[in-house]
């Protein structure tokens, strides 16, 4: 199972305009920026896992956390044990439980830590539901609507389909020099290195090698040969205004908050 | 001896069965090809010679080495592996590299890899190409460097994945020759391919595999002339089996040669009968 990947079904987030999930995304990961405490980044993740059931790909969703889940870990003891040292956090009154050289666990710090781990799972969760329910031509689509160039969403769309067929590139370069001989988790440090060279040169000219050849397909089907028009239209519905309603007053309520008006 | 002895193989990529229950043996010194439909299974099998896969059940011995005990590395010892596509695999500045670092990787000393780059290049018709640069070559001599590199690493079997896809008549015919030679020494090679006429005219057994599993399997002629199985096996019947179903042949010939000396005999016997009652 690939790690991203559209997964197609028949929901109402599916069915949703390319915009309003693209917006609804950066709100998510907005309102996680400006919230760093462990209550609100929990409302935002149990709101993406919401949307992974009203979209019908929890089943797909939920199970890829697991593979997170070292990161978490890793994001909760570093920052709990040494938020102080970051340039970003402001620390607050808190109670020392525990101190060892430089290190120093304290209530703030754990209460810190909690809400950068729920932060990670946010911040990785809400990208990844939006590319799985949204196909990345519509994601292109969307991008040109919102006034980027179509040759730079086009790009972006193209990089996102390459890194796949580079990694299964990758696993075939692999396994034809490890029939020649090759070993790669043996000797030092620099060997092992070096015995990255003949992966590392076939998959670069691979590489090279598709996109020439990609580029020419696009040539022979006419891209960049002036103004494009789309199959595709993009129009607003009812369930678009609903989702963009709920964001605002998402956001509304968040910015209240932080103002301190309420 | 044996070169391979699969014993109830079954493997899984993760969700359904790749292979089920693959049971065979491969003499040694002799030239056998694979064939089947994509997604049969031919590549996967293949894979767990050089235990680049390993069974998820059964086994697999190669020379009597079982393949679960031994990394790609200590298998490639054993068997060449030369996959579809040379650009997955050059990435020297020099032919002679390119070959070399195979027998290399195995810890021959310099002047055994000298020895076994000379001859492979010279086998598979590149020699006196040695300094020249790899990616310069055309496509079909990179396709007999990426054989020589896998020769230089003394291979008992050598395999060769689909080596006739987009090469020419003439490339195709001095691969047919460097099989045959490899063959002369001793050496086993399987062959997979789906150019049935390749095979039925150049290789002594013929596994067949359909859905993972092995439907038939044993010398060419009797096989891949039977139109119930290649139809079976979604194969089309080799031209000179069909020939000579036509003609109404009892004896299969092996090469057009036959075909056209049986032929002969007819119309000269007809001329004789001719001659004599005229």
């Amino acid at each position: 199972m690939k790690f991203v990947g559209y997964v197609r079904r028949n929901s109402p987030i599916h069915r949703l305009d390319p915009r309003t999930k693209l917006l609804m995304m950066a709100s998510i990961v907005g309102l996680s920026f400006l919230f760093p405490s462990p209550i609100p980044q929990l409302a935002l993740l149990s709101s993406i896992i919401l949307l992974s059931y009203l979209a019908r790909v929890h089943k797909e969703f939920l199970p890829r956390f697991r593979a997170l889940s070292g990161m978490v870990v890793a994001a909760f003891f570093l920052w709990s044990l040494f938020y102080r040292y970051s340039l970003f956090s402001g620390g607050g009154s808190s109670e020392v439980l525990f101190s060892y050289g430089p290190i120093t666990l304290d209530t703030f710090g754990l209460f810190y830590g909690l809400s950068m781990a729920l932060r990670v799972l946010v911040m990785i969760g809400a990208p990844l539901l939006l590319l799985m329910t949204t196909t990345v031509s519509e994601l292109a689509g969307a991008l040109t609507k919102f006034g980027v160039p179509y040759k730079a969403a086009f790009t972006f769309g193209l990089s996102m389909r390459l890194v796949p067929s580079l990694a299964d590139e990758m696993v075939t370069i692999k396994e034809a020099q490890s029939a020649r001989g090759l070993e790669l988790d043996k000797g030092g440090l620099i060997s092992r290195i070096k015995g990255y060279i003949p992966i590392l040169i076939p998959l670069m000219l691979r590489a090279f090698e598709l996109s020439d050849r990609m580029s020419v397909a696009m040539g022979l089907k006419g891209f960049g040969s002036g103004r494009r028009t789309s199959y595709r239209r993009f129009e607003l519905e009812r369930r678009d205004v609903i989702a963009l309603a709920l964001a605002a007053l998402a956001l509304t309520l968040a910015a209240l908050l932080k103002l301190g008006v309420l | 001896m044996l070169a391979v002895k699969a014993e109830d193989l079954w493997f899984s990529y993760g969700e359904g069965w790749a292979l089920k229950g693959v049971s065979l043996e491969i003499p040694e010194g002799e030239i056998v090809a694979v064939v089947g439909p994509n997604g049969s299974g031919k590549t996967t099998f293949a894979k767990h010679l050089i235990g680049l896969l390993k069974p998820t059940r059964g086994r697999v011995l190669v020379y009597g080495e079982d393949t679960r005990e031994k990394s790609v590395a200590e298998l490639s010892r054993l068997v060449g592996y030369v996959f579809q596509n040379p650009n997955h695999q050059i990435f020297s500045e020099t032919v002679y590299d390119e070959v070399a670092f195979g027998p290399r990787n195995l810890g021959f000393e310099e002047a055994r890899v000298k020895e076994l780059v000379e001859s492979s290049l010279k086998l598979v018709g590149l020699e006196g190409k040695g300094e020249e640069r790899p990616y310069m070559l055309s496509m079909g001599e990179k396709e007999r460097l990426a054989i020589a590199s896998v020769l230089a690493m003394d291979p008992r079997l050598l395999i060769l994945d689909e080596p006739t896809i987009g090469q020419d008549r003439s490339t195709m015919s001095k691969l047919i020759e460097v099989v045959k030679r490899l063959k002369g020494e001793g050496r086993t090679v399987l062959l997979i391919s789906h150019d049935i006429d390749l095979v039925y005219e150049h290789s002594d057994y013929v596994i067949v595999f359909k859905g993972g599993e092995v439907v038939s399997e044993g010398k060419v002629a009797e096989v891949l002339s039977d139109p119930e199985l290649t139809a079976k096996a979604s194969l089309s019947l080799p031209k000179l089996a069909e020939l000579a179903r036509l003609l109404g042949l009892d004896k299969l010939p092996s090469s057009v040669e036959d075909v056209v000396e049986v032929l002969l005999n007819e119309v000269r016997g007809i001329r004789k009968e001719e001659l004599a009652n005229p």
